[in-house]
């Protein structure tokens, strides 16, 4: 049993235990994966969420709450068929969360739990709404004993920056999953781990996406288009992993910059109606990342829809051009006559998401398998690509999250 | 390059006639940067901008100030560069470099002169400096308060530093100085939080004799601490008067990147923009110029700098033009005041963006 220093419990806010200190939270048993009573607790919590009065005002909390409902569960249980009966957990994930994303920890926990873990979750110390309404909806389930053992795995806790805090937690986890980038995973990593643990880390990637140029001539409304690109990215000020950075155009080059104009004149349009709000610092900043790449002789032309888009023109496909990337609608341009130029420089890790509209998904996978290209893990629709799947980053969460218990 | 532009008093030209003469001054600028600092010629090429078409100040493409912080930009070669100035960063940041050539670092003395001569008087005065030696004693790299005091030193007859290195203000000997200098105008210069946390505070302290009057004093550097503190300029003045009876109180703002050409406040409490240099506020939504009594992003420009593409630049301060030409001070040219410095953008998503979060 490892001991948390009293000094350093003070430091700590637990927002959610059922536990009385951490000795018992060490002794708490793992289940099988997909285990009734999980799944039993999980619907619950979604109608709870679902009914919660405040529900409407947020939709990443609405996104959850439709996910953890026993339907989608089933759903995804049906992948793991020959696993269920013998695969369980491995003991406590502890879980931080990205500061940014107010419900990105709930679908960690959520994962965490339905491969049968107990579950540390630091979630942001901002005090996000749609985080009170879920604490809320916890705190009335606990009232219903029939939940008390799926509550038992829910630990939520905020503390500002501790090492100390964050060494206790990793030494007494059989996993740790580490959102937020690069510069999280690398500061957490100083916190060792026992020996047969080990770390799910969601680093800084970079995603892009392919356009056909046709296709986009073809549509009839380009508003559903616009608002799927939308949703890919500015709705999380292009800083979500998933959020295309480089716009791929793909077919005639004839009709290009038709489709472009097109494209971008729906997509700011739909700024306009959403109202979208771009703050000074960030034109700063946008004005900033453009000047250096053009210093850079990265790009040869530079287009700007007000302050709201603004579309660099790439002078040449390069590895570097994916180093860096600026964001709250920042766009990197370029045509290409063979989506096959492509396979140089997806062979990064770096890569995360294609998204596509108007190109056929199975030639984007061709490329990356008959390559044997080490980037992309996956090929999503456009306004896909911030759906949550168990699979995330190429790691298959309850697989990772779990272990497999051989009998002979 | 043209300095016919220094022959002109800082604030007696009116609108048409100071955007002629800076639209030609601009021109001529913009060509010359674009011809000996490539990474500038880059962005003039991308802007497609060419500067003999251009018939307005604001068709001149502006370089965020940042970009100093990220890149070293110089139209001169290596040879030439007689000093470097940095920005007064906080220990991490990266640092403005200016580089700065004979003919640059001439004009700004000049100019500075002839702005803060028609403040003070073209007459050398005695100077009590509001701050430690300790500032400018490291010469090859100046700190932007450092190379403040240097530049404003110039004025001084007599200059004398009011705090010792620990800043501990060295009243007796402030006093001796004072006393020596009785009868004559005196020039106190500082640092606006140096001024405010260490003079004025000291003073209100010690409760002491100090009559200063008869003095004028000038200080720069900007509002940000005292505006975390709640402390307004208008307190400030207020305070200062009570203290040690000093009413002639003016304020500047100016940039490292700028050095020289700076804004001056009035008497009516607005930052004048001199002939040599103007301000333009944009809209953050589309960078388009904002009306008179709108907040927008602060562009500046300035006729001084040769030697490094600092022409014409967009700040990160956020500030109101109230009028040009018809200021209660009687002053020419457009005035205006800064109203801070832009927040740090907060951004949603899943990297984390903002240090020391973990």
């Amino acid at each position: 049993m490892i001991h948390l220093k009293e000094e350093y419990n003070k430091l700590l806010d637990i927002r959610f235990s059922t536990h009385e200190n951490w000795h018992s939270v060490q002794q708490e048993k793992v289940l099988p994966i997909f285990r009734q009573e999980i799944m039993e607790f999980l619907d619950a919590l979604s109608k709870k969420l679902q009914t919660s009065s405040d529900i409407r005002n947020y939709p990443d909390l609405a996104t959850f709450a439709f996910y953890c409902r026993k339907a989608n569960l089933n759903k995804l249980c049906k992948d793991y068929p020959v696993l269920v009966k013998s695969q369980l957990g491995r003991g406590i994930t502890f879980h931080i969360a990205p500061s940014n994303v107010p419900m990105n920890f709930a679908y960690s926990l959520l994962m965490g739990m339905l491969a049968g873990n107990i579950n540390i979750v630091r979630i942001p110390s901002k005090n996000y709404a749609q985080i009170e309404v879920f604490l809320n909806a916890l705190t009335s389930l606990q009232k219903e004993k029939i939940y008390k053992d799926a509550l038992a795995k829910v630990i939520l806790v905020q503390y500002e920056r501790n090492k100390e805090l964050t060494d206790f937690f990793s030494s007494i986890c059989a996993n740790r999953v580490i959102w937020g980038g690069d510069t999280t995973i690398a500061e957490i990593r100083k916190s060792p781990l026992a020996a047969r643990s080990y770390d799910i880390a969601f680093s800084d990637r970079y995603s892009i996406c392919i356009l056909g140029i046709e296709s986009i001539l073809d549509l009839d409304d380009m508003n559903n288009l616009a608002n799927w690109f939308f949703n890919d990215t500015y709705l999380f000020d292009q800083n979500a992993c998933t959020s295309p950075h480089t716009i791929i155009w793909s077919g005639n080059r004839d009709k290009l910059s038709q489709a472009q104009d097109r494209f971008w004149n729906a997509v700011s349009k739909l700024l306009h109606t959403k109202q979208y709000q771009l703050q000074a610092a960030t034109a700063v900043d946008k004005l900033t990342y453009a000047y250096e790449q053009i210093m850079d002789n990265k790009i040869v032309e530079l287009k700007t829809h007000e302050n709201l888009i603004y579309r660099a023109n790439l002078a040449y496909l390069k590895g570097e051009v994916f180093d860096s990337h600026s964001n709250c609608g920042y766009f990197n341009e370029l045509f290409l006559e063979d989506l096959q130029e492509l396979a140089v420089f997806l062979d990064s890790p770096k890569f995360q998401t294609i998204s596509y509209f108007g190109v056929h998904p199975v030639d984007i996978e061709t490329l990356i398998l008959d390559n044997g290209l080490k980037g992309v893990d996956r090929i999503v629709p456009v306004g896909k690509t911030a759906d949550f799947s168990a699979t995330w980053d190429g790691f298959d969460l309850i697989q990772n999250l779990s272990r497999n218990l051989t009998v002979n | 390059m043209n300095q016919d532009w220094l022959k002109y008093e800082p604030y007696a030209l009116e609108k048409g006639k100071k955007h002629k003469l800076l639209l030609e001054g601009l021109r001529g600028l913009t060509e010359f940067h674009a011809l000996n600092c490539s990474p500038y010629s880059n962005i003039i090429d991308a802007e497609q901008k060419v500067p003999n078409e251009m018939t307005s100040i604001s068709d001149f493409p502006f370089i965020p100030v940042r970009l100093f912080k990220l890149r070293e930009l110089k139209s001169i070669p290596d040879e030439d560069v007689v000093k470097t100035l940095t920005s007064s960063g906080t220990s991490g940041q990266a640092v403005s470099k200016i580089f700065l050539d004979k003919t640059t670092a001439l004009l700004q003395t000049k100019v500075l002169t002839k702005i803060v001569s028609s403040y003070i008087g073209t007459k050398r005065v005695p100077m009590l400096i509001l701050d430690s030696e300790e500032v400018v004693q490291n010469r090859s790299t100046f700190s932007a308060r450092g190379a403040g005091i240097l530049g404003f030193s110039m004025f001084g007859s007599k200059r004398f530093y009011a705090f010792d290195k620990e800043m501990c203000f060295k009243e007796t000997e402030v006093l001796e100085f004072l006393e020596q200098h009785r009868d004559e105008q005196i020039f106190l210069f500082g640092f606006t939080f140096i001024v405010y946390a260490y003079f004025l505070q000291s003073l209100e302290k010690l409760n002491t004799s100090l009559d200063l009057s008869k003095a004028i004093l000038i200080h720069g550097g900007g509002w940000k601490k005292l505006i975390d503190q709640a402390i307004t300029n208008e307190d400030f003045k207020r305070r200062l008067k009570i203290t040690c009876g000093i009413s002639q109180v003016y304020d500047y703002y100016g940039m490292v990147e700028q050095t020289g050409s700076i804004f001056m406040e009035c008497e009516a409490g607005y930052l004048h923009a001199p002939v040599y240099a103007d301000v333009i506020i944009r809209r953050p939504k589309d960078f388009t110029v904002a009306d008179f009594g709108e907040l927008g992003l602060i562009q500046v420009i300035s006729l001084i700098p040769t030697s490094y593409p600092g022409h014409s630049l967009l700040t990160e301060d956020e500030g109101i033009i109230y009028g040009e030409d018809n200021c209660l001070c009687g002053r020419l040219g457009k005035y205006f005041k800064i109203s801070g410095r832009i927040k740090m953008a907060e951004i949603r998503g899943c990297s984390d963006t903002f240090e020391g979060r973990i």
